[in-house]
């Protein structure tokens, strides 16, 4: 099914349904990939590219975290960029979806990603770019482009990431929209058992970001607030989307395990059962 | 015997500038031409020799501040909206320190950066070995996609710009520090293309960089002592001339390399592993044969890692008489 026109959160809820069962018979069938962020985004993933909220003939969505891309793969062939049918490929031998993504494998693909926080900076000079051609055309009533880039909190470790958020900052990169996919686990475990950053909030606030707290599982509210993120003036801005890792998928909810761990058949049955598709 | 083509005709008293200086030359000219270049650092504009750019074109100037990584991220994306970056810093910053980023944000998305690394080689002298950048060759030419370029002169730093800024795709540009001669002509720069500066029967000088033309001046007191030597100027490392090394390789049976840089993964890797596969050939490497430089001024530290012309003349002498 492709999905056309406005959407209702109601819509836009059972999309990310949707394309949470697209990545698990991808992960299912490659027999391998990443679970808990691609599921824990997915409703990030339903507003972003059916939400209404993005243009898609000027702004760019940028993955960063680039082991969630089987939720973008899933989304982009959902909206149409692809045949559905080629989610089946996922990590193949000339799959057009490799395992993670590299930049102009299929359109919509729009960084090489994978390696945690390069995405960041390279949204960053992307929206550096969108001004500096905009200082051209100064006087038209041309809308600026914006950049949204995804990002993960186990990738707020990486020191790049603050590199690009001084800089952002520094350039006034109001066309730049960070939303960090705040499921609290890693590869590993916790993020708060692994590195504990007080609170995260306040450390973006005090780089400088326009920061945004919402409920990233809350369609609704993640709306709102990356609409909000549209209207911030002067800086970019961060929309903080608390989620679960695993969403939808009740034994799969907030389990480090399941970051990167390939459901069974009968796994797979079950959460596709609670998922409702 | 000496290719006038390329040497100006003073080439034994030349003036001398930085190679640093010729690139920096070169991204104002070439800037003035094209309103898609844009050029970043990471605070080291007036070292690296990007500060006439900035003065000239200030919008499209961008000091991303101490951070190398993020300056390469930065420049990927830039080149995603459409612009020409040229990032520079110390070639042991970047790309040493933004390697990963260079290989996948710039390399494996074919992204339309070039990387200025100054302060290449023990010739960056007094701040000692971790600001000698003594490993970018290596560095750069293992990444594919990308080109890896090292000119001998100011005159051919200038003449790279265009050429990178005209080839669609990345590019690594190695610059030095030192006041050095300034010995060819202004010509156009071709990518790919090895330069014979010299011809000779004896054995082949292979060299880049600044020691192009210690090549030169050794081959012109060997000539006294009766060996002629072949000179040629790979600077272009990759992609490389294979037909006017082998060619050469062929007439002379005798190779030596010559590079300020490790000669395992530089230059001298380089044409061992051409030879190697195409032209078994005995050759010698001059070079930093695994070891730092050190702090110093910087002809001294030739001398003590043998990189002087007295070093090289007698290494070449004593693999003539292996």
């Amino acid at each position: 099914m492709r999905y056309t026109g406005s959407m209702s959160a109601q819509d836009l809820h059972k999309i990310a349904n949707q394309l949470r069962g697209d990545v698990l018979q991808m992960v299912h069938a490659a027999q391998a990939g990443h679970v808990a962020g691609p599921l824990s985004s997915a409703d990030l993933f339903s507003i972003l590219y059916f939400g209404g909220v993005v243009d898609p003939t000027q702004d760019k969505i940028v993955l960063s975290c680039g082991h969630y891309c089987p939720i973008q793969y899933a989304a982009l062939a959902r909206a149409g960029y692809f045949p559905v049918e080629e989610l089946a490929s996922f990590m193949q031998i000339g799959s057009r979806l490799p395992g993670h993504p590299e930049r102009g494998s299929v359109a919509g693909i729009e960084v090489s990603a994978g390696p945690l926080g390069q995405g960041v900076s390279v949204a960053t000079g992307m929206a550096l770019g969108m001004k500096l051609s905009n200082l051209k055309f100064s006087n038209s009533q041309i809308k600026e482009p914006r950049v949204y880039c995804v990002l993960s909190d186990g990738e707020l470790q990486e020191g790049q990431v603050w590199e690009a958020f001084n800089f952002a900052v520094r350039r006034q990169l109001d066309n730049l929209i960070f939303i960090l996919d705040r499921n609290k686990i890693q590869i590993e475990n916790y993020v708060s058992q692994l590195a504990t950053y007080g609170e995260v909030v306040g450390r973006l606030e005090a780089f400088g970001l326009n920061v945004l707290e919402t409920d990233g599982n809350n369609i609704d509210k993640l709306k709102v607030m990356i609409e909000k993120a549209k209207t911030m003036q002067s800086a970019p801005t961060m929309v903080v989307a608390n989620t679960v890792g695993g969403k939808g998928v009740s034994f799969m909810e907030n389990k480090p395990a399941w970051h990167d761990q390939v459901p069974t058949k009968d796994e797979l049955e079950k959460a596709l059962k609670e998922l409702n598709v | 015997m000496y290719n006038d083509k390329y040497l100006i005709p003073e080439w034994r008293t030349p003036s001398k500038k930085a190679i640093r200086t010729g690139m920096g030359e070169g991204l104002v000219v070439s800037g003035g031409e094209h309103e898609d270049i844009v050029v970043l650092t990471a605070d080291l504009a007036e070292s690296t020799r990007v500060r006439e750019f900035a003065e000239h074109y200030p919008e499209r100037f961008f000091d991303v501040g101490v951070a190398e990584q993020n300056m390469i991220g930065v420049a990927a994306g830039l080149s995603f909206s459409g612009y020409v970056p040229f990032a520079s810093s110390y070639a042991t910053f970047s790309p040493g320190r933004s390697w990963e980023q260079i290989r996948v944000s710039v390399c494996l998305s074919r992204a339309n950066v070039k990387i200025i690394g100054s302060h290449a080689g023990v010739s960056s002298g007094k701040n000692g070995p971790s600001h000698q950048g003594t490993e970018d060759i290596a560095l750069m030419r293992v990444l594919p996609n990308m080109v890896v370029l090292a000119p001998a002169d100011a005159q051919q730093a200038k003449a790279i710009i265009e050429a990178a800024y005209n080839h669609e795709g990345p590019v690594y540009i190695r610059t030095t520090r030192p006041e050095t001669p300034n010995f060819t002509k202004p010509l156009k720069f071709e990518i790919g293309k090895a330069y014979k500066y010299r011809e000779g029967k004896d054995i082949s000088l292979v060299a880049c960089g600044i020691q192009v033309y210690d090549a030169l001046i050794v081959a012109e007191e060997l000539a006294k002592e009766g060996v002629e030597c072949e000179v040629i100027n790979v600077s272009s490392i990759k992609p490389l001339d294979e037909q006017t090394i082998l060619g050469s390789a062929k007439k002379t049976g005798r190779v030596v390399t010559i590079e300020d840089h490790q000669i395992n993964g530089g230059l001298g890797s380089v044409i061992a592993e051409l030879l190697g596969e195409r032209l078994p050939t005995k050759i010698k490497r001059i070079g930093l044969n695994d070891r730092f430089g050190l702090s110093g001024e910087w002809e001294d530290v030739y001398k003590a890692v043998g990189l002087d012309r007295v070093s090289i003349k007698q290494a070449v002498i004593d693999y003539l008489h292996e």
